[in-house]
């Protein structure tokens, strides 16, 4: 879509616009997670419950043993797990927030 | 009610300096707890909750920026002071920087952001966001704000992707929110909108202070865009590990 101009005639925000970004977002992460990309029928829930599956790690509080309580630290493949995680949750959870703002703005 | 009781913190009190030993415009009614922003944010957060947006654990995790609107409606004692720094930051960069056009990702109720909406000069688009639906409902619907000649226009997300914007703006400013994917698309987007000779101002890119506090900050996942962005060519990349962190990009001439 092109650059829209400002007016007094009302608001240039584009709710249409702004909704179909997010859910292109979300039904891109799904595929990266082997769903089949279908937002409407889907949940935050079995999203991140997939992106769980594909990025096992075991939590820092869950960790029923450490060999030293003072310097705590994860195994490195736990890490790479965590950093790829929440580069996915973090960017799914925010795009999910906008397709509801999105959605709200849009019945206004 | 008794007055709520808070430690004066390092940072306070160095943002208190920030306050106290600056000279800009606009002082009085840019301060960040000011009654127009809490109007605007408590309209906001009022708005956002007819939503009903899902608040469980697992919709939005322990992620600040998907309780910014009730942060903002209910600040902390600390927290007009704890933004200064931020804002003055931005305004340096805004005032220092030679711009003509301007890209912006998000909105704020800025007046020095407002002046330049005013001045025929400057050219300023917001990408159509949340932030943008906001900034006109809640912040533009002021009387005072709306009764100045704001020109502005506003682009699409995906037009930040597909490049339609190519090297047309010379100052882009951005959270590093706008940033965040699996992949490197939005940095390459907005890299590739900004001009030759341009300046990129992304904030937050200490992951709200993680960075520096995590035991090994190359584990904090905010890491990996400014590592990607150290290794593009014709750049010059600075971050500067001040309050929430900023990274600037200069792109060469």
């Amino acid at each position: 879509m092109s650059k829209r101009e400002s007016s007094a005639a009302g608001y240039i925000y584009d709710p249409a616009e702004d909704l179909a970004f997010a859910e292109v977002e979300i039904a891109t992460t799904m595929n990266i997670l082997g769903m089949t990309p279908n937002v409407d029928t889907t949940t935050i829930d079995d999203i991140i419950t997939a992106s769980r599956a594909m990025h096992p790690y075991v939590a820092m509080d869950e960790r029923a043993t450490w060999t030293n309580t003072k310097r705590r630290y994860r195994p490195a493949a736990d890490e790479f797990m965590v950093v790829e995680s929440r580069l996915l949750d973090e960017h799914l959870r925010h795009a999910w927030y906008w397709r509801n703002a999105a959605k709200g703005f849009q019945a206004l | 009610m008794a007055a709520p009781h808070f430690a004066v913190t390092e940072m306070f009190k160095k943002d208190l300096a920030a306050v106290n030993l600056s000279k800009v415009e606009h002082e009085d009614i840019d301060f960040h707890s000011n009654a127009r922003r809490q109007d605007s944010t408590s309209q906001t957060k009022a708005l956002l909750d007819t939503f009903n947006f899902d608040r469980r654990a697992i919709a939005i995790g322990v992620d600040p920026y998907l309780e910014l609107w009730d942060s903002y409606d209910n600040p902390h004692p600390e927290w007009a002071a704890w933004l200064w720094s931020h804002g003055l930051m931005r305004r340096m960069m805004l005032a220092t920087t030679p711009w003509a056009t301007m890209l912006s990702a998000y909105c704020d109720p800025s007046q020095s952001l407002l002046d330049h909406l005013a001045d025929p000069a400057k050219t300023v688009t917001y990408v159509n966001n949340l932030d943008f639906a906001v900034f006109e409902r809640f912040i533009k619907s002021d009387a005072e704000i709306d009764a100045q000649d704001l020109s502005y226009s506003v682009i699409d997300t995906q037009d930040v992707l597909d490049g339609s914007h190519s090297g047309e703006y010379d100052f882009i400013e951005c959270s590093i929110g706008n940033l965040l994917s699996p992949t490197m698309a939005f940095v390459d987007g907005y890299l590739d909108a900004l001009a030759p000779g341009g300046t990129w101002m992304i904030t937050n890119t200490s992951g709200y202070r993680k960075i520096y506090t995590e035991r090994y900050y190359s584990l904090h996942h905010y890491v990996r865009h400014q590592k990607y962005l150290q290794n593009q060519a014709g750049i010059s990349v600075f971050h500067i590990p001040i309050d929430l962190g900023y990274t600037i990009i200069r792109k060469d001439a």
